[in-house]
């Protein structure tokens, strides 16, 4: 078996050996039919991720051709230059990160009380609260935006990165709750009632047993908040009409229609769009793998 | 450095032309204005949201317009006029603003909606324009400057028109008409551009050498959709067919079927089919099709875009015999809500003034100026046109407005056009007729519009 | 009982096999007592209030006026009435109940089957998830245009692949064609959110105790009857609420389907918010638009409700009865 040393030990600790149904030779077959259909899946999962690249990369002839080509046919930087030269891409990027960091921080703060809330107090009206928290989510962006427009033009709040994340927020809080909440349901009460024998409050239970045990559901809302922010395109459009404010959601958009904005160029601004969110969550993932893997071995 | 980013900088440039005397604070703020100009780098444009600019009792226009992003060699041109506007009146500053193209609709419409166009002077597409006139009535009427110009607007004018007031005067005229690449076309042995419908089929034919080369390029697909009606509008006009006529719908007519199965023919020979707007337009700018159905306003960038094309970049009228074609009036209008109405119906005056269009036409080249007596003011027009080797062919143009083929329709625009371009979809591909095609988009729009 | 005490020790992380109560005795009285819920309830519906459920008033309210040369007046129901008689709307309607139906199986068959594949110890474990994650971070934008390119009929690879299959000549049009268009569009939102389900769903199976399989597989349980009996029912609470959440996603996908299709051939991938995004700001019909939008809220809490109840009712009835401990 596959397992580190650490996590056999643990493994034979842990569990009293036990007959064995399968034979060793079928479990080891067993085992690499698996692996197969995990790289078989990988390689399905990753191959637009690999023609996006490709596509970006590609020395120009080699594009819109038939056969298209399947490995790359020379190495063209050209695209990802001249945007970085042509468009102010980079100032775009920080301003999503701001935004992205503000509904991150706004989300966070108010999805741990929604989330207590909803997995360890009941309350009249518990379940009116938890269902008006999905109600948020029902109506359709296109029809919020005017409402929303109006109500930020008499607050003078548009054309503004700090307002528009918390506007972000307002829409992630509910999904962060609800996402929390099923970590929060994990925690077995016994721990909760030790930490209450120790003399802490509620708030204390949230703060020292809760939130440090639900680490891997804090960074999938955190996860779920960035990507929401950093994806969004129409809110921007209405609410940021100052170009020198403009995200990179907002900006590569305003690409498409562009007719001095090649394909290429595009993809390029596709690939350098993606890359953040990826990278965050690449470094991220170990975090949540090593939460999830704290206690149980798997 | 993109015609974007000049555009950041000129307009940095532009507030250094405003104010009246000058304060200690104001020469700091022109002179970092200043840098602006002439520093080209896009970093110090940063310095504009730090609100250094010189502070004066000056009234300050917000004019909104798809021009600053993206149509790039236009927007100098603009620039220049707008520069010289403020050059003339000191007192007034003007502002840019907006959206791209794409996504202006939307964002015009949002605002409307919400309260009002956050905007003094708004350069609108035709649709959206007669929207804020008739639906929303946030325009101002705009005919005492026609008239002290002595301009005589074109028909096309009646979109936006209410109560006998004008609320609206055209700037950018987009029209259509047949281009083509000479090299491409003579290649396959055609000295001529094709004069006829069989002609331009059988030239389509002859160029097409897939997957490198093409006849056509006929935008068809629903996810393109403003585009593709934008152009396929004009297909009902081969054999003298309309899609509405006053409040009668008639887009299943005999003629439109056939217009419009003659167009299938078209987009199957150009081996193109089903294929995304942007790869269309890296294949035209690559120099990879032979004839577009296509607007003037936009073919002068090919200059820079399309280095290889625009030299034997040419245009004819449509082939078919009555050589019509559509023109889309995208014009100014000056919003109610504005706080400086009589600095704002300046500005549209100044625009419009015949020397300043003559120039934005020119320059651009949209080619056709939306003002019947033109010529009487600038008569080198006349001489611009059959000059420039690709606009011969849209002076030869016989154009139509959207009313001639919409009627009361054309208020439904792009809703009628959707309902087309979706049904037709199904005949692109090959699952139904043209003409069972037509005939659901009628029924559809039939129950769906009310004119 | 015995179980869950050694879990505490051992794994603090694990949940409970049978999640008793939700919340303790003494934090429901103590939250009684202390108006705690009262303290953390407050910022959340100030601030929920604010900027989402009064904007969504006001967008109802929308649906009942019309706006016509610059006045704005109460029509009662006349928005309604022309829906009613509106083919594209129904057209509409039916799409999106078949695209959510279909969304919701295909993330949760695909999420369920990911995690399933790959919740075991193996060497890279770790890697594959990561990989397994990534298009899930890779924005709406990029993703059509990726997808466009493949699936281009004249220069996709889709159609090189599908050429090597003998017997297909013709370049198949995957966005335009009737039924090929949804699927590839089911395809690339597949794609597009699955990694959030088998996360979601991976994390609940990894709190479930290996003690309870070891015990099965002492008792002589098979991997299928392991599965009925103790996976499943342990991960149907997450379950329910990512059906809840397919569900309103897919109800709200927009930019994914707008960019590729445009909601066509005819209407067969416009689902309610594209017809919705159309009316609003292409056709410039607000009031209807939010008429349109009004029943589609109307929808959407009909069938989150429908799903709220079964997971309060059937599912959670099912599996207490299933008799875990």
């Amino acid at each position: 078996m596959a397992v580190s040393v650490v996590e056999a030990t643990t493994l034979r600790t842990r569990i009293p050996p036990v007959r064995n149904p399968w034979p060793r030779r079928k479990r080891k077959a067993k085992e690499a039919f698996r692996y197969a259909v995990i790289v078989a899946l990988c390689l399905v999962v990753l191959f637009p991720v690999y023609w996006m690249v490709l596509s970006t990369f590609q020395p120009e002839k080699y594009t819109l051709t038939y056969p298209p080509p399947l490995w790359f046919r020379g190495f063209n930087t050209s695209a990802i230059s001249s945007l970085f030269s042509q468009q102010p891409i980079a100032s775009w990027l920080f301003h999503s990160f701001i935004v992205s960091a503000v509904t991150v921080v706004i989300t966070v703060v108010l999805a741990v009380p929604g989330a207590y809330l909803l997995s360890r107090l009941r309350f009249r009206g518990s379940g009116a609260f938890g269902f008006l928290l999905l109600f948020t989510q029902l109506m359709p962006g296109a029809m919020i935006i005017v409402p929303e427009l109006e109500w930020y033009r008499t607050l003078h709040w548009t054309n503004n990165l700090f307002t528009l994340g918390l506007l972000y927020a307002a829409f992630n809080v509910p999904l962060g709750c609800w996402i929390l909440k099923s970590s929060f349901d994990t925690v077995p009460n016994e721990v909760i009632d030790a930490c209450y024998v120790d003399g802490c409050t509620q708030v204390g239970s949230i703060r020292r047993i809760l939130i440090p045990l639900s680490r891997a559901g804090l960074v999938a809302v955190v996860i779920v908040a960035f990507f929401g922010s950093w994806n969004d395109y129409l809110f921007a459009s209405a609410f940021l009409t100052n170009r020198s404010l403009y995200t990179a959601g907002l900006g590569i958009a305003t690409f498409i229609s562009q007719q001095n904005v090649q394909l290429f160029q595009l993809m390029a601004a596709g690939v350098v769009f993606s890359l953040l969110p990826v990278i965050l969550y690449v470094s991220v993932q170990r975090h949540v793998a090593r939460g999830l893997t704290a206690g149980a071995v798997k | 450095m993109s015609d974007s980013s000049r555009g950041e900088e000129s307009s940095g440039g532009v507030e250094v032309t405003s104010g009246g005397g000058i304060s200690r604070r104001q020469f700091l703020g022109t002179s970092a204005a200043g840098v602006l100009a002439v520093g080209l780098t896009p970093n110090l444009a940063k310095l504009k949201s730090l609100n250094i600019r010189p502070r004066a009792a000056t009234t300050t226009l917000k004019l909104i317009s798809w021009e600053p992003f993206g149509q790039s060699p236009e927007f100098p041109a603009w620039t220049k006029v707008v520069n010289e506007f403020m050059a003339a009146n000191p007192k007034i500053k003007v502002q840019w603003g907006g959206w791209p193209f794409s996504t202006f609709d939307q964002n015009v419409i949002a605002e409307a909606q919400a309260g009002g166009v956050n905007a003094d002077v708004v350069m609108a597409p035709p649709e959206a324009a007669s929207t804020l006139i008739a639906k929303y009535n946030l325009a101002v009427p705009l005919q005492s400057i026609t008239k002290s110009l002595g301009l005589v607007p074109i028909p096309a004018h009646k979109q936006f028109t209410l109560n006998g007031n004008l609320y609206a005067l055209g700037v950018i005229d987009v029209a259509f008409a047949l281009t083509y690449d000479q090299r491409l076309l003579k290649a396959a042995g055609f000295s001529k551009p094709p004069s006829s419908m069989e002609q331009w089929l059988a030239a389509v034919k002859a160029t097409t050498k897939a997957p490198s080369q093409f006849g056509a390029s006929l935008i068809n697909t629903v996810a393109a959709q403003a585009d593709w009606w934008n152009q396929l509008q004009n297909f009902c006009l081969p054999y003298g067919g309309a899609w509405a006529k006053g409040t009668t719908l008639t887009i299943d007519s005999p003629a439109n079927i056939k217009g419009i199965e003659y167009w299938l023919e078209l987009v199957n020979a150009s081996g193109l089919k089903g294929t995304s707007e942007t790869a269309i337009t890296k294949l035209v700018l690559g120099d990879q099709v032979a004839t577009q159905f296509n607007v003037a306003a936009g073919l002068s960038n090919y200059k820079t875009l399309a280095p290889k094309l625009y030299p034997n970049l040419r245009s004819t009228p449509p082939p078919w015999p009555s050589h019509k074609a559509i023109a889309r009036l995208h014009p100014l209008l000056v919003m109610k809500s504005s706080k400086n109405v009589e600095a704002a119906m300046e500005l549209v005056k100044w625009c419009v003034t015949p020397k300043n269009l003559y120039y934005l036409t020119v320059t651009n080249g949209y080619p056709i100026i939306p003002y019947s007596n033109f010529q009487d003011f600038e008569p080198g027009y006349k001489k611009y046109l059959t000059n420039t080797p690709w606009l011969p062919g849209f002076l030869e143009t016989n154009y139509v407005g959207e009313f001639d083929i919409l009627g009361q329709y054309t208020y439904a625009y792009a809703e009628i056009g959707n309902i087309i371009a979706t049904n037709l979809e199904r005949a692109v591909s090959g699952s139904a007729s043209v003409k069972s095609a037509l005939q659901s988009a009628q029924a559809q729009a039939k129950s769906s519009l009310h004119a | 009982m015995a179980a869950t005490e050694a879990l505490v020790i051992d794994s603090p992380e694990a949940k409970p096999v049978r999640r008793a109560s939700r919340g303790n005795s003494f934090g429901r009285q103590a939250g009684l007592r202390s108006n705690l819920h009262l303290k953390l309830l407050a910022p959340i519906l100030v601030f929920e209030g604010l900027f989402v459920v009064y904007p969504i008033i006001r967008g109802v309210i929308l649906a009942f006026q019309q706006t016509n040369y610059g006045k704005t007046s109460w029509v009662g129901l006349a928005n309604f009435r022309q829906m009613i008689h509106d083919p594209i709307f129904w057209a509409s309607v039916r799409t999106t109940f078949e695209f959510t139906l279909a969304m919701v199986v295909v993330w949760l068959s695909l999420g369920l089957g990911v995690a399933l594949l790959t919740n075991w110890a193996f060497k890279g474990r770790s890697l594959v998830r990561g990989i397994l994650a990534i298009p899930w971070a890779i924005p709406d934008v990029p993703t059509v245009l990726t997808f466009t390119i493949m699936l281009d009929p004249n220069f996709g690879i889709l159609n090189r692949i599908a050429s090597w299959i003998p017997g297909v000549h013709h370049q198949i049009q995957w966005l335009t064609a009737p039924n090929l268009a949804f699927i590839a569009i089911i395809t690339m939102v597949a794609w597009k959110g699955f990694p959030f389900y088998s996360l979601v769903i991976l994390s609940s199976l990894q709190a479930i105790p290996d003690d309870l399989y070891e015990a099965a597989k002492v008792d002589g349980a098979g991997a299928f009857q392991r599965f009925r009996s103790i996976t499943f029912p342990s991960i149907v609470p997450t379950l329910s609420l990512l059906a809840v959440l397919a569900f309103i996603f897919s109800f709200q996908q927009f930019t994914l389907i707008y960019l590729s299709t445009g909601g066509g051939p005819g209407q067969d991938t416009s689902t309610i918010a594209i017809l919705i995004y159309n009316q609003a700001f292409q056709y410039f019909n607000y009031n209807y638009a939010s008429a349109m939008a009004a029943v589609g809220l109307l929808l959407a809490v009909f069938g989150t409700v429908l799903f709220v109840v079964i997971e309060r009712r059937v599912i959670r009835q099912r599996y207490l009865e299933g008799g875990l401990s």
